[in-house]
Parts: structure tokens; C-alpha cells; sequence
């Protein structure tokens, strides 16, 4: 299998970008096919580039924590996707991918057969059952501990857990097996003949008739049982290799240091961690990094555009640029990767991060501030360039104007903002608003300060996350009270709540006679004049969305599960 | 969550049995479990206790042992700055673990540093008026702490926390929160176990402890830790008595009790409790035994001519003279025991009774022989054939000496908390001689790598159990047995006891580092070795100090020491006018940050959150810290969270620490009063009061009694459009002032916001009625 050009799914008007990043589990199907699960969905490569669905597809959740083969039909692989709210039973045959089944649920943390049903082991729901033509699970036993994976053996079933060290199925109880491990946090299960291994935070044990005892100390968290003999996925300390008639692992050469998922089948081999996917085709002798174009990491906090090119800020992995179907990674060894905000003006970009403020000029060269160079605080939220060319940067603990490469107060003099700063606009008579975690402030262009809050009537919460503005309206995106209209011709700026949920930060675009809010509820969208608010379902990889923004043909929309490209129309009514 | 087993210890809990306190006028005050802080004006002045407002007492069980946390209230009512000093009694046999002060409203712990270095900390702080406090062990069960400032008109709130063995007598088993002989009734005292209230009281004035009872069924027998670099294995064992061979049982022979009282000045504060231990002594012996006084100060002095008839007279006429005898001077134990050991060994001769020698002081020796390992010579050389006893009494009795002095005789020391405690104490020493013993008895170490304590030798009579502690390292299993061995009359006994089923249970570690620090001590070992295990394993030992800094010291020291200190979860403070951070009691919503301050060598540092993702940590050269963010999703029900850090060092050791965080979406609730400002006419004040409901407090893990208020904001519309923005004066109490641009005539209406420290909000609209001293609805 080689490496593939970025591939779309299209779906429901929305297109899917999925990471190559974060990968928690993989398998081997007949033929070498090879299925992973991601933070940002599930992925399966055949002689060719990889294919994805996603919750735009019809899986119940984006996030994939578990993968179970149904069936081993020749020509096809019929397989279960554990998701973090519920599963789904996925087809792969002749290049294409389809969901079948969908049954909404609990965390799914792994699944097992046994006796034609489907076992699943969830991280707050116990141990359920789906029976082979049943529409929903059934409870079979519940624990206080979370379990993370399964084993079958004979008529035993065996769970592990996060905390309470492994369980065997009793009736319909899950009792502690009465064994010394290294570690109560089990995170992975397999048997191998006569011996069922037990990965665990502190070390893999075996337990024969004989007893326990432990093989490898590392924090193994997956397990392939194979002819060769086991493979070990560890946390920190790579893939290993426990050779049949080894004593001690040894290192498996190529694989990352952290690994979460592992399968052998067929002559092929996966592996799966925080930095993707990694295959051994069969006849090869290596495992090698699967990679394809997409976005840093499925956790997207923001975007903004630059003239074609889109940039995408992530949570925790830097900044990267696409533009005609490439992806490139915006190479700054000094920028934190903790991405909280973007702002373009064309040609330059501004970088708000959890440790500073970092400006990329045009021939890409990178410039940061912190709050050793001045900025109030490390920790920038909120950035709008304004129309002199200047960029108002809020920060954790007020806000600051970088004119000309220099770092200024917000009004020459002083400034009554000493509070968070979330968001900020300017109107087009050059008054500021900004967005604190106090109320709204507007700076007008004479240097004169008023308050908008819940005490003056104006607003429904005091914590302002984002903000959008057009002629005379503004309009005031919040964490817990949703978005108020404020119509700013009317003598004290009269006030309507429109409802919409959590506003997150950055989270308010207009785009022609449309408002849409990126929530933690989904995308909202509800027209500027009236109306009710619809969510964008079709638009959307995950409930918390953190961004939208408009493009000549679309919205792009940013979650914490990945970032998708939504054409229009395709509203669906709430 | 918390255990099951801790609800069950809860349903079965009994409160103050029956009287356990000494005779009411020998009431002990220094035993029960209520902290003082003296205070000193920083310009100088007279030292005098601060008021101690209210103590709440949480408990929570560990199989045989139970945590106890300790908070304590003092008001400081004057108007200026004070110093103090806070002194705890830490009950017997207690292991303090943790200690935290209240700095600008957050309570934060104490980490554990080499004393010295904590010492000079200290005093830096101090110097530029800062926050921090220290506390250092000065020997035996005292521990002190100096605090510093202690705001004018201000309360200041200290926890501390430690872990007790449940007592165990008779196969009753029990906690125990010593609150008899409290002076001065307390305003206010709480006490409960896994959230639920078993005293809540006003105006306490205890006359008993407060007992907790836990079935014999919930204690368990072993129990299990499992950290990185190993196991640890608690369990208590009993050698099988029926395969012990024993001598017959020997017809019961008359006794001979000899009592060396200990008369030094130490014991002048004790001198009522020693003479009701004495009486308690003398009061079990027939007609046909004999007894002995030996009193010890600077000198040893017989209170009887040799071994006398215990005849009442006798017995009269000893306490009489004991009563003569004015506690001073030094403390010569070693000429005591000597002593002793001669008029036992002279008694013994005759053969024909069972001789025992108690001695009743607090085991301090401050003259002659001091030093612990020759009095341990002493003892064993001298104690051949009468076994030594102790009682433990005193302000500070080193407990720890005693047991040691004692076991190497075959007798045994006690901290007795009542006068019943001696009674019994004298019934067993009357049937002590006949009761099959095993001598010498120990526990084999159960393989290579393993380390098991205890090591010194010990006698166990009959119904006696051995707690043995054990280790073993990574990568190999815990011992399934243990055996016990030890010398009887027909010879050498050697038993295999199987472990069965350990129950996993927190601060089994922690127990095991105890014995180890001893042992390092015991053998010399170097000073940083001991710091290591003590910081290690968050247990006090001579060379360590908590002490506690306020956040942004704290940082700036730990940069200096990287590596060391604990990790964190905090975020941004939304609401401050500064840069401030949140602690993780009550964080805001938003994207928090795990901090560790591991190795920046460290090979990983991986985070577990509780909804089942690990995240790699990051290293920072600028905080030298590894650091993680992660979210809090709105949909998090209000609680405390776990997250469990595991860190890779450079040379493949692993470390693992709990750490947790509290989500608080509560919204708050104030009562508003409106009153003419004093002595400005026209002019109003605004008073809010904060109101904690139950719900919040028990979703924090607190109580109504225990949780701090943490009400930040209050904005209130008057009619006059005017919008005052009331300011805090102290925790859950703000106000403001408003000056009505016209005199309101009768009742208005007035919309306030209030908004507390995670930026949970609450709007609502009150009348007020500037008339009447008016209090609004929330």
C-alpha cells in the first residue's frame, strides 16, 4: 500500500477532511486490508489510497475507539466501529466504503464476538451485548470501573478495566479475577493458546493455570497475537516484538514510541498511535508511516483565510495551510502549537496561542511575543486586524495594539481592560468592541469607553466569546446565554437575545442574510432579519463546533472532531 | 466515587461510646485532636491564641487505617498583622501527610521540602511579606507550623492531614477522633465520613471521643498498592496458635509489679494522669501480690522500701508518697532502668512469681544514657527474664522509643487514651505470663528484591496479629505468603500465612515509607536519602518540611528546583484584574493546563483523563515544566475528576501521581440588604451574603460548614439607573455604595447579577425598602 493524495468523501453536501494524526486502533481484514480507527474517524487502505466515513457518513460518532471483524467474507471485509456514541457496522468491498448499521450508544472501548453476538465493552455503560439482528444493545453487566478492552476464552469472557484490574464474566456480573498484576489500569487483552495476556499500565502479565507473571514493564496498551508471536503496543516505549520462543521483546525498528492499536493478519501488519497509522504490507518486512494530506489533528480551534489559501489553527498541533487540495504544515519550531485564534489580512497572518503572539510575514518568517516582550499575558485569545493595518490582540488579561511590529496600549494612555478579552470587532466608524469575560466594552474612535452587560439590560450573559458586526447591528455571541442583536443606531443600543446556546470563542460569521454560531450544541444558523435557529447537521463532525467560515462556495466548519466543507443548501430544520 | 466499602463503614458508624476519657479532673487537653495557633504582632508584642472558630473533620477509610482531614478556622480579631504558630497533636501512631493554608482564598497544600531549604524559603518570604507557612516535626506526635501573615480581621483556614490505624481491642474494631478534654467549647464542630455528617454541632463541649464502629467484615485483612515501581503489600498476620506448641498451662502464680515512674519536669503537666495510671496499676493486684515504686528524674529514688505486699495500706501509702514527689529536673532513663532491671532480677530469685516492670513517663531521656540504641542495649541486656513494659504518657510522649526499648524485652508499650485503658491494660498483664507466647517472632522476606518490615523482632502473645509491609519491585508479583517465625519454650516455630485476596487501597505505600525512613535513620543513612523517600512517598520525616507557598512563589521556586514538586491542574482566572490563576478546586470553564514539574531528561510524560484519552505532555524550558491542555466539555456533570499522570524518567523509573479537578456549574445565590450607610447621610450601602446550598458544597466534596464561598462579583441596577458594583470584603460577603441621585420614598424593585470564581451567573430581581433594614430574596 502506498501513500495516497488526499481523498474526499463526499457526503450529505459536507466534505470531510480527516487527520492522519491520532490514530487509536487499526486491524487487518482478508486480502491486507488494512481498517484504523481516528480521533477523526475510520479509515481503510487496499492497494490505494485510504478511504474514510466519518459522522458525516452516518457513523454515530466521529471519535473511533474500537474495530471488530463481522465477517471474513472473501472480496470484502465486513467490519463493527466502536464510537464514542455507539457503534456502526461498516462494508468495504470493490473500493468502496458503507455504512449498514447504526446503533446509538454508549463510549464503545472495544468489542469482542462471542456466539454469533457482539460483545461491547463501553467506558461508562459496562459490558453490553448486540444480538445479530437486534436494533439496540442490552445491558449485560454494569461496573464502577470503565472498561477498556475484552477477551474471549472458551465460554469465559474477560474484561479489562480502568482501575479495577480484570474482570470475568459471572452471570451477569463482572467479578475481579483474583490476580496480581502489574497495574489495576488494564488496557488491553488477548489470548495466545492456553494463556490470556493482560496489558496493563505497568507491564503486560500472562496468566496460565500456573499463575501470573510478567513478561514486559512498559505501559502496553495493545496487543496482536500472531504466529511469530505477540506484538506489543506500548506507551513510551514503542512496538515490541515477543518472539515464541523469546524470553524478552525486542524493539520492532520503525515503529514511534507511542503505540495504542496493533493487528497482524494475513501477512500484514498496523499499527496505530498519536502519530497515525503505520502498515506492513504483506511481503514487506518494515512497518512504514501511512500517511495523506490532511489537517494537523481532528481538534480544529480555529480559521481564517488568506486570500485562497485556508488556515487552520488546532488545539494542540500548530497551524497548516490548504490551498487547491494540498495541505502543507506552517514549519515555526518557535510557535506553540496551542492554537486558540487566527487572523489574516491577506498576506500576513497573526497567531494567538497559549504562550504568546506570533506573526507570520510573507516570506514566511515567524515573530512572537510574550508577556516578556510585553503582552499582558501569555495566554492570547482574540485578534482582529483592523482597517489601519494594526492587529488588536486579546489576551487573559486585557488587551494590546501591535502597530508597526511594536507592541502598544489599547488607547495610548490607559485602558479600563484588564479582564480576559474573547473577542473583538471593529465597526465600520472605527468604534472597538471588545468581547471580556465582564461584559462588552466599546472603545469609540475619540478614545471614550461604555459597558454593555446583564446589569445594563444589553446582554444575557457577562461572558462575551464572540462577536460579528454589519452596518448599525452587532451582534454578541456568549458562553451560557447565547447571541444577542444589538441594534447600535438606537439611542442606548436596544438588545434582543436570540438564543443559540454556547457561543465558543470566535465562534460568530455572517455570511450574506445568514448568522451562523459555532456551539457547543453544533452550528447554528438563523437568518440576520428573523426566524429560528436551524442546526447544520450536515455540516457537522462533531456537537462542539468552533468555528465557521465563509469561502466563495461553501462554509468551511471547524470542530473538535475535524473539519469539514459544507455547501449549501441542506439546512435542516431544528 | 468513593468506595463502596466506606458507605458501609458509614451505615454501621456509632458516635461516642461510652465514657473513654480520663477522670474528669485528669483530663488530658493536650490529646484531643484540635490544633492551636498563637499569634504574635510582627512589631513585637505578646504572644495569645487566635479563636478557633470551627473545626471540620473529614474521614475516610483505607481498609485498617483512615484518612483524616483536619480544617481548622481561627479569627484573628485584632487590627493588625499577626505571626503565628499552629500546633497540632497528632493522635499516636498517626503518619502526617499533608498540610494546606488558606492564601487570598484558595487553600493550597504544601509540598514537601528538605527542612532546611523550607526553613530559609520561609524566612525569605517572610521578609517581603508574602504568604507561606512551614511545618516541621519536632519529635514524637508534635508537629508545628508558622504562619505567616494572619491578615487583621480575617479568618485563616489550615488543613491538615494525616493517616491512624483504626484502634482494635478485642475483636472491635473502631475510629477514633479524640475530642475529650477540650477546654473551651468550640463554636463550631463538624465530623463525617464519605459525605455524610455523623456530628455537627454548635458550642461543642465534648465529654467523650467521638467513635466511629466498622464491622470486622469491612477492615479486611491485606491490602494492596500498586504504584510504578512496585507493589505494596499491607497485611496483618496471626500465626495459627493451635499448631504452636506451648507449655502446659502453669497454675496462676502470684505477681510482682514494679513501676518506674518517670517524675522529670517534662512530666509536670501529666503528674494527675501518672498517679491515676498508678493507681489504676495497683488497684488490680491481690492480696497475695507485691509491688514496687521507683521514681526517676535526674535520680533514681524507691517510693517503697523494695517489693512490698500489695495490701491497701501499702498501696495508699505509695500513691502518697508519689503524690509528695514534685515533677523537675532532667530525665535519667537509663539509671532507671538499670535500676529497675536490678530490684526485678533480685525479686525474680525466689522464683516462685511472675515479675513485670512498667515504666509510666513519656520516654524522653535528657540525662545519662540519651541515645536510642544504647538504651536499647540496656533494656535487652537488663530485661532477661521480667519483660519491661511502658505506658506512654506526657505531653509528647516518644511513643516510638518505648516500643522499641520494649519489644526487645518480649513486653509491649501502650498509649493509653483513658483510665479504662490502664485497667485493662493491668487484667492483661495479670494474664500475661500464662498466654502462649511466641518470642522473637518476625517475618521472612518473601524473595529477592523484596523489602518487608517490620525487621526488629517482636514478642506476639496469643490474639496478637504482626502488620507486615512489604514491597516488591516491578516486574515481579507480590508475595501470595508470607511466614512468620519466632522461639517458644519447645523451640523454633516457622509458619507459612497465605495473603489472601488484597484488596487494592490507597496509602499502603506510604505506610511501607514510614518503616523505611526509620530504617534509613536507624542505620545511619544519609540525609538525602531520607528526603528522597520522604518526599517521594509524601510522608514527614526530621529532614523534611511542608511548606506552603502562594501559586506564583511556588512556580518561581520549583523553576529553581526542576523536577521536584508536585503536578497541577490549573486555569486562567477569568474574573481577576491580574494575571492570576485558578487552582483546580474550582475550575472555570475554558481549557485548563496539567502541569508537571518533571525532569526536562524525563523520556515521557503521559496524561489520563477520566473520559479515557491520554495525551502526551509537552516539556516548556520556560516553565520547566511539562504541560498539557485539555477540555472540559460542557456536558461534565458538577464533581471531582481524576487524572492520572505517568512520567518516564531519563533512567526508565516510572512515577505515577494522582491528581483532580473539580467542575463547579452551580449558580450562586446572595442575600441582598440595603442600610443606610453609617455616618453619610443620603448615602446607601449594599451588603450581599453569600448562600451555599448543600448541593454545591457536597458536589465539592464539602460541606455547607466547610466549603469556602467563592461569590466574586455582584452588580446591582438600582432605580435611578445607577449600576453598583458591590466589591469583596471577605469571602462570600461584598458591598457597595450607592448615593440615589433622589431619596427613594418607599420599597423598589432592583435586578442584581452575581457571579461567582468559574463564572457561574445568576440574575434576579428583589425588592428592597430603604425604610426597613431590608433582606431581599436571591
Amino acid at each position: 500500500v502506498s501513500a495516497a493524495a488526499f481523498v474526499l468523501l463526499l457526503a450529505a453536501g459536507a466534505d470531510a477532511h480527516v487527520s492522519p494524526r491520532d490514530a487509536h486502533t487499526c486491524l487487518v481484514a482478508p486480502g491486507g486490508v488494512v481498517v484504523a480507527g481516528l480521533a477523526g474517524g475510520v479509515m481503510v487502505a487496499e492497494n490505494g489510497g485510504p478511504v474514510f466515513a466519518t459522522a458525516l457518513d452516518g457513523l454515530p460518532g466521529t471519535r473511533v475507539e474500537a474495530l471488530a471483524l463481522a465477517t471474513d467474507a472473501p472480496g470484502e471485509a465486513v467490519f463493527w466501529v466502536g464510537t464514542e456514541a455507539g457503534l456502526a457496522r461498516l462494508r468495504w468491498r470493490a473500493g468502496r466504503l458503507d455504512v449498514e448499521r447504526v446503533i446509538r450508544g454508549p463510549n464503545v472501548r472495544a468489542l469482542a464476538s462471542k456466539g454469533g453476538a457482539l460483545l461491547v465493552a463501553t467506558w461508562d455503560a459496562g459490558l453490553q451485548r448486540l444480538e445479530p439482528h437486534a436494533e439496540r444493545l442490552v445491558p449485560v453487566a454494569v461496573h464502577r470501573a470503565p472498561l477498556t478492552s475484552l477477551a474471549v476464552r472458551g465460554d469465559t469472557v474477560y474484561a479489562g478495566s480502568a482501575g479495577a484490574g480484570l474482570l470475568r464474566l459471572e452471570g451477569d456480573v463482572l467479578t475481579p479475577v483474583d490476580v496480581a498484576l502489574p497495574s489495576p489500569f488494564v488496557w488491553a487483552l488477548a489470548v495466545d493458546a492456553d494463556r490470556l495476556l493482560v496489558g496493563t499500565m505497568e507491564g503486560l502479565a500472562s496468566l496460565t493455570a500456573d499463575g501470573a507473571h510478567v513478561l514486559v514493564s512498559a505501559d502496553v496498551r495493545a496487543l496482536s497475537v500472531g504466529p511469530q508471536g505477540v506484538l506489543i503496543g506500548t506507551f513510551a516505549d514503542g512496538l515490541l516484538g515477543l518472539a515464541r520462543d523469546a524470553r524478552t521483546p525486542a524493539r520492532v525498528a520503525g515503529a514511534p514510541d507511542f503505540v495504542a492499536g496493533v493487528a497482524e493478519g494475513d501477512g500484514a501488519a498496523c499499527a496505530a498511535g498519536p502519530d497515525g497509522v503505520m502498515l506492513r504490507p504483506r511481503g514487506a518486512t518494515r512497518l512504514r508511516a501511512f500517511q495523506w494530506a490532511g489537517p494537523p489533528s481532528a481538534d480544529i480551534s480555529s480559521l481564517a483565510l488568506m486570500g485562497s489559501r485556508l488556515v487552520v489553527g488546532t488545539f494542540d498541533r500548530g497551524v497548516a495551510f490548504f490551498e487547491s487540495g494540498r495541505w502543507s504544515p506552517l514549519d515555526a519550531e518557535a510557535l506553540d502549537p496551542r492554537v486558540n485564534a487566527l487572523a489574516a489580512d491577506g498576506r500576513r497572518l497573526w497567531i494567538a496561542t497559549a504562550r504568546g503572539l506570533a506573526f507570520v510575514d510573507e516570506a514566511g518568517s515567524v515573530r512572537r511575543w510574550t508577556q516578556a516582550e510585553g503582552l499582558p499575558a501569555d495566554e492570547v485569545h482574540a485578534l482582529c486586524v483592523l482597517r489601519d493595518g494594526s492587529v488588536v490582540a486579546g489576551t487573559a488579561s486585557g488587551a494590546v495594539v501591535v502597530r508597526e511590529g511594536v507592541l502598544r496600549p489599547l488607547d495610548g494612555v490607559r485602558t479600563p481592560v484588564d479582564q480576559a478579552v474573547w473577542a473583538i470587532v471593529e465597526q465600520d466608524d472605527r468604534t472597538l468592541w471588545l468581547g471580556t469575560s465582564r461584559g462588552l466594552l466599546a472603545r469609540s474612535p475619540g478614545g471614550r469607553w461604555r459597558r454593555l452587560s446583564v446589569s445594563s439590560g444589553h446582554l444575557e450573559d457577562d461572558w462575551v466569546t464572540a462577536l460579528a458586526v454589519r452596518d448599525q447591528t452587532l451582534w454578541v455571541g456568549t458562553y451560557s446565554g447565547g447571541v444577542t442583536r444589538i441594534a447600535l443606531a438606537t439611542p442606548r443600543g436596544r438588545a434582543r437575545a436570540l438564543g443559540g446556546g454556547n457561543v465558543n470563542p470566535g465562534g460568530l460569521a455572517l455570511v450574506g442574510g445568514t448568522l451562523y454560531a459555532a456551539t457547543m450544541d453544533g452550528l447554528r444558523a438563523r437568518s440576520t432579519a428573523s426566524g429560528s435557529w436551524s442546526i447544520l447537521r450536515s455540516a457537522m463532525l462533531g456537537l462542539d463546533v468552533t468555528a465557521a467560515l465563509p469561502a466563495a462556495d461553501g462554509l468551511w466548519v471547524a470542530s473538535r472532531r475535524g473539519l469539514a466543507f459544507w455547501r449549501p443548501p441542506g439546512v435542516e430544520r431544528q | 466515587m468513593r468506595p463502596a466499602a466506606l458507605r458501609r463503614l458509614v451505615v454501621l458508624a456509632v458516635v461516642a461510646l461510652g465514657p473513654l476519657a480520663w477522670a474528669d479532673d485528669d483530663v488530658d487537653p493536650s490529646r484531643a485532636a484540635f490544633g492551636s495557633l498563637e499569634a504574635r504582632d510582627v512589631r513585637g508584642g505578646s504572644a495569645a491564641a487566635l479563636l478557633l472558630k470551627s473545626v471540620s473533620v473529614q474521614v475516610q477509610r483505607a481498609g485498617d487505617v483512615a484518612e483524616t482531614r483536619v480544617e481548622h478556622v481561627f479569627e484573628n480579631p485584632t487590627s493588625v498583622q499577626l505571626e503565628g504558630t499552629f500546633r497540632f497533636p497528632l493522635p499516636s501512631e498517626a503518619i502526617l501527610t499533608g498540610l494546606a493554608m488558606e492564601i487570598d482564598g484558595q487553600l493550597v497544600a504544601g509540598d514537601l521540602v528538605e527542612r532546611e531549604q523550607a526553613r530559609q524559603i520561609y524566612q525569605q518570604i517572610v521578609e517581603r511579606m508574602r504568604d507561606p507557612a512551614i511545618l516541621e516535626w519536632d519529635g514524637g506526635q508534635t508537629f508545628q507550623l508558622r504562619v505567616f501573615p494572619i491578615e487583621p480581621e480575617s479568618d485563616k483556614r489550615i488543613v491538615v492531614r494525616y493517616l491512624v490505624p483504626l484502634a482494635h481491642e478485642a475483636g472491635v474494631w473502631s475510629y477514633v477522633y479524640p475530642t475529650a478534654g477540650l477546654r473551651a467549647a468550640l463554636p463550631r464542630f463538624t465530623l463525617e465520613a464519605d459525605g455524610r455528617t455523623l456530628v455537627d454541632a454548635h458550642d461543642y463541649r465534648p465529654q467523650d471521643d467521638v467513635v466511629v464502629k466498622v464491622a470486622p467484615q469491612d477492615v479486611g485483612v491485606a491490602f494492596r498498592e500498586t504504584r510504578a515501581e512496585g507493589t505494596y503489600t499491607a497485611v496483618r498476620l496471626q500465626p495459627d496458635w493451635s499448631r504452636i506448641a506451648v507449655q502446659a498451662p502453669r497454675r496462676e502464680r502470684p505477681q510482682s509489679l514494679l513501676l518506674l515512674v518517670d517524675v522529670s519536669r517534662s512530666m509536670l503537666e501529666s503528674r494527675r494522669l501518672t498517679r491515676d495510671a498508678v493507681q489504676a496499676l495497683l488497684a488490680g493486684l491481690g492480696s497475695s501480690d507485691r509491688f514496687a515504686v521507683l521514681t526517676v528524674d535526674l535520680d533514681v529514688r524507691g517510693q517503697t522500701t523494695g517489693f512490698v505486699p500489695a495490701t491497701t495500706a501499702a498501696v495508699k501509702d505509695a500513691v502518697a508518697r508519689l503524690d509528695a514527689v514534685e515533677p523537675d529536673g532532667a530525665s535519667d532513663l537509663g539509671a532507671g532502668l538499670r535500676r529497675a532491671a536490678a530490684w526485678a532480677e533480685t525479686e525474680q530469685a525466689s522464683g516462685t512469681r511472675d515479675v513485670q516492670v512498667i515504666y509510666l513517663g513519656d520516654g524522653t531521656p535528657t540525662w545519662g544514657d540519651t541515645d536510642a540504641a544504647s538504651l536499647r542495649t540496656l533494656a535487652t541486656a537488663g530485661f532477661t527474664a521480667a519483660p519491661l513494659y511502658a505506658l506512654a504518657l506526657g505531653r509528647n510522649p516518644n511513643s516510638k522509643l518505648l516500643a522499641e526499648l520494649t519489644r526487645s524485652t518480649g513486653g509491649r508499650a501502650l498509649v493509653p487514651r483513658a483510665t479504662q485503658d490502664v485497667r485493662r491494660f493491668a487484667k492483661w498483664l495479670h494474664l500475661a505470663p500464662r498466654l502462649p507466647r511466641l518470642r522473637e517472632a518476625r517475618v521472612g522476606n518473601p524473595g529477592e528484591g523484596h523489602t518487608v518490615f517490620p525487621r526488629e523482632p517482636q514478642a506476639l502473645y496469643e490474639g496478637d496479629e504482626i502488620v507486615a509491609l512489604v514491597h516488591t519491585p516491578a516486574g515481579q508479583l507480590p508475595p501470595e505468603s508470607l511466614v512468620i517465625e519466632g522461639e517458644t519454650p519447645a523451640g523454633h516455630v516457622s509458619q507459612t500465612v497465605t495473603i489472601a485476596a488484597p484488596a487494592e487501597t490507597p496509602h499502603v505505600a506510604a505506610r511501607w515509607a514510614v518503616a523505611e525512613i526509620e530504617r534509613l535513620e536507624a542505620a545511619g543513612a544519609a540525609k538525602e536519602e531520607v528526603v528522597a523517600v520522604s518526599r517521594r512517598f509524601g510522608v514527614l520525616s526530621r529532614y523534611t518540611a511542608f511548606l506552603v507557598l502562594e501559586a506564583e512563589e511556588r512556580r518561581r521556586r520549583f523553576e529553581a528546583e526542576p523536577g521536584e514538586g508536585d503536578p497541577t491542574i490549573s486555569g486562567r482566572d477569568l474574573e481577576s484584574l491580574a494575571d492570576a490563576s485558578l487552582s483546580a478546586d474550582r475550575i472555570q470553564p475554558g481549557d485548563p493546563e496539567v502541569r508537571i514539574t518533571a525532569p526536562a531528561d524525563a523520556r515521557a510524560v503521559t496524561v489520563m483523563f477520566p473520559w479515557g484519552a491520554t495525551k502526551i505532555a509537552r516539556y516548556e524550558p520556560a516553565l520547566r515544566a511539562w504541560t498539557v491542555r485539555f477540555l472540559i466539555d460542557k456536558t461534565t456533570p458538577d464533581g471531582r475528576y481524576p487524572v492520572l499522570v505517568r512520567v518516564v524518567h531519563a533512567d526508565a523509573r516510572v512515577e505515577i501521581v494522582r491528581i483532580f479537578y473539580t467542575v463547579d456549574t452551580q449558580a450562586p445565590t446572595v442575600d441582598l440588604t440595603l442600610l443606610p450607610a453609617p455616618g453619610r447621610r443620603g448615602v446607601f450601602e449594599l451588603r450581599a451574603t453569600q448562600i451555599v446550598s448543600s448541593a454545591e458544597a457536597v458536589a465539592h466534596g464539602e460541606t455547607r460548614a466547610t466549603i469556602v464561598p467563592d461569590v466574586r462579583r455582584v452588580e446591582a441596577q438600582m432605580p435611578d439607573g445607577t449600576i453598583v458594583i458591590l466589591g469583596l470584603r471577605q469571602h462570600g460577603e461584598l458591598r457597595g455604595t450607592w448615593t440615589p441621585r433622589r431619596a427613594p420614598t418607599g420599597p423598589f424593585s432592583v435586578r442584581a447579577v452575581v457571579v461567582d470564581r468559574a463564572l457561574n451567573r445568576s440574575v434576579f430581581s428583589v425588592t428592597l425598602d430603604p425604610q426597613n433594614r431590608a433582606v431581599a430574596a436571591r
